[in-house]
């Protein structure tokens, strides 16, 4: 009784690991080429476009520089191009991300096909966009963890790391934008000129306000037309092209450059994918020895079943049996446990990137791993089985266990 | 006749002769005590009754069935439904429950029960209360009980006892034998209950000598130096009694 428990257990790891790391890894794909729908390309300075993606989508990195607002104007108007919203990063508060932003990023940008910022209260926002430098948009993740209200106020931090200077101004909220499943969740955004304003920036930065041809900006999300069916527009390819040969500034595409990172990581879920398909090679070989062991354990039982009239196959189909409801009962506890697993590391990721994760995304490989346990199942239990078949009535019920 | 036996004969390991029967019956609803010395070939004896011992010559018939015609499967169904088999100790399942017991037996054997039946059954054993133990938690007597109620239950035409009482006090061995007597009557079955007890033979109206209708001469001398490497081929057959 004790070694099948185990014998579940050791099961049951397995499936929580496979499962968690197959639900994890398909999450994470589909969660990150979907944001990357959003945003068709990032105008950036240039470095690395990875820095550039994590820091203008996911806000999680610093940016590598800056653009001149000209260069931008001149890429906003380009053909292809439907909407540019310039941003300028490096701000914070409370360990979240304060993004100075235009305002049409509130009223154009599709943060998903055909789904744009809401603060309506029957979607889960309140108040409504920034008018003045003093106000600010509180995403809804941010407002939920820092507590922030309609007419909260805070000072923006200069900086993204702790310990950096905290300008005076006092920036009041005025809307909290409804939950969209995205990092922007996990942001405050405050009108992009109020970023040349703040106080303690210096008269050069301040003066970037006023004359557009000094002004500078940490990039802009850039959203391609489409010329039908949602294809996007085949120019594409000129404009990062063109942009990229530039001294000026790069274009990233987050559709490209994920991938990348998912390269760079993917090792991790290989190397739980190896860990947890061993661990389901041990717990087979641990199934194989538990029955093993019982049935040398019962082998008096056994003979007295067959005694009292239960044929060999009947005793061979017990052991069958037990070996695939020990098996079940893993698969069923690991499947538990995996999304268990899913469910704790989705608060994680959430509070990390403000990406969505599911606990209850159920992979179509999970189905395949019904049949793959009862396969095993059923393989292990097969030498057991036909220990359990071969014994003889008599010496079996002279057997002292 | 239940039990039609014509010159029976069974050796271990060629020369080693344990039983010679030219002919013994036993008739419905007959109950009678076996006694014998031990080693005499008793228990091989209801080993080959019961069909889990083979290699015999003659003829054994149960309610008129050869038992060697029958092949494996159909063997253990006739035992399933025509004999009731009592051991001398650790009959039971020890996973299971007294009533899980019982109703596993009579599953096994396709018969029809109720659980009101099987607590009926309990009830007249004085094991009522006990119907959800396991054998570790009952006495070694309410156990044997058990044991009789399971080989009874299926009201088989045959029942065999081989030294149900062996292990038991005097009281309890009582209290079995009993049971075992009016169960058997009951369900009108024949019984052959061996014991080498005097109190347990005694408690039967009707008592055979083994040696009366064994005419091996090795029965009876496997205890002696002499019979040791017959009674060693005997226990690697996992027959020794």
């Amino acid at each position: 009784m004790h070694s099948s428990a185990l014998a579940v257990l050791s099961i049951a790891v397995s499936i929580a690991m496979l499962t968690a790391v197959i639900s994890l890894r398909e999450q994470t794909q589909s969660n990150f080429t979907r944001i990357g729908h959003g945003i068709d390309g990032v105008l950036g300075p240039k470095g690395s476009p990875l820095q550039i993606v994590l820091n203008a989508v996911y806000h999680i990195e610093e940016t590598p520089g800056k653009i001149k607002w000209e260069y931008y104007k001149k890429v906003k108007q380009d053909p292809i191009v439907e909407i540019a919203v310039p941003f300028c990063s490096g701000h914070s508060y409370a360990g979240f991300r304060v993004n100075a932003i235009e305002e049409e990023f509130f009223s154009g940008f599709e943060y998903q096909p055909g789904k744009i910022f809401s603060f309506k209260e029957s979607d889960g926002g309140a108040g409504r966009v920034f008018k003045e430098n003093d106000e600010a948009v509180a995403g809804y993740e941010a407002a939920k963890a820092l507590k922030l209200k309609l007419g909260s106020v805070f000072n923006p931090v200069c900086g993204v790391n702790a310990g950096d200077p905290v300008h005076n101004d006092v920036i009041k909220i005025t809307g909290i934008m409804a939950p969209t499943g995205t990092p922007h969740d996990r942001a405050i955004y405050i009108p992009l000129k109020a970023f040349y304003t703040l106080s303690g920036h210096g008269g050069e930065v301040n003066a970037m306000a006023l004359d557009e041809k000094y002004r500078e900006i940490s990039g802009a999300y850039i959203k391609i037309r489409r010329i039908r069916n949602g294809i996007m527009h085949p120019g594409v390819q000129d404009l990062k092209y063109n942009v990229n040969q530039s001294q000026s500034a790069q274009f990233v595409v987050p559709n490209e450059v994920l991938p990348r990172l998912f390269n760079i990581i993917g090792w991790i879920d290989s190397v739980l994918f190896i860990i947890a398909a061993a661990i389901a090679v041990m717990s087979a070989l641990f199934l194989f020895s538990t029955l093993l062991g019982s049935i040398n354990q019962r082998k008096r039982d056994i003979a007295l079943i067959r005694f009292l009239g239960a044929p060999r196959r009947a005793v061979l189909g017990m052991v069958i049996g037990e070996s695939l409801m020990i098996s079940m009962a893993g698969l069923l506890a690991g499947l538990a446990a995996g999304h268990t697993v899913v469910y704790a590391a989705a608060i994680y990721i959430n509070c990390e990137t403000g990406v969505v994760f599911s606990a209850s995304y159920v992979s179509c490989n999970e189905f395949f791993l019904v049949p793959a346990v009862i396969s095993i199942a059923f393989l292990t239990s097969l030498v057991p089985a036909f220990n359990a078949y071969k014994i003889d009535i008599i010496k079996g019920l002279s057997h002292v266990s | 006749m239940i039990i039609q036996i014509e010159n029976l004969e069974k050796s271990f390991s060629g020369d080693c002769e344990v039983i010679r029967i030219k002919k013994f019956e036993l008739g419905h609803n007959e109950i009678i005590s076996m006694y014998g010395r031990s080693g005499c070939g008793k228990t091989t004896l209801l080993n080959i009754l019961s069909g889990v011992l083979g290699g015999y010559s003659g003829s054994v018939k149960i309610c008129g069935t050869e038992m060697k015609s029958l092949g494996e499967r159909d063997l253990d169904l006739f035992r399933a439904k025509n004999i009731g088999y009592i051991f001398q100790n650790l009959n039971l399942l020890q996973g299971y429950t007294a009533y899980e017991n019982l109703e596993l037996s009579l599953q096994i054997a396709g018969v029809n029960y109720s659980r009101d039946g099987i607590m009926q059954y309990l009830e007249i054993a004085g094991l009522f209360n006990e119907s959800g133990k396991y054998p570790s938690q009952l006495s070694l007597g309410q156990q044997q009980r058990i044991a009789v109620l399971r080989a009874v239950m299926k009201r088989p035409p045959l029942i065999l006892a081989d030294e149900p009482t062996s292990s038991l006090d005097s009281q309890n061995s009582a209290a079995v034998v009993d049971l075992l007597k009016k169960s058997a009557a009951e369900a009108g079955s024949a019984l052959i209950t061996v014991s080498h007890e005097k109190d347990v033979i005694s408690a039967f109206d009707k008592k055979l000598n083994f040696s009366d209708i064994n005419m091996s001469r090795g029965a009876g001398v496997l205890d002696s130096i002499e019979a040791r490497p017959c009674l060693a081929s005997m226990r690697k057959a996992g027959d020794a009694n």
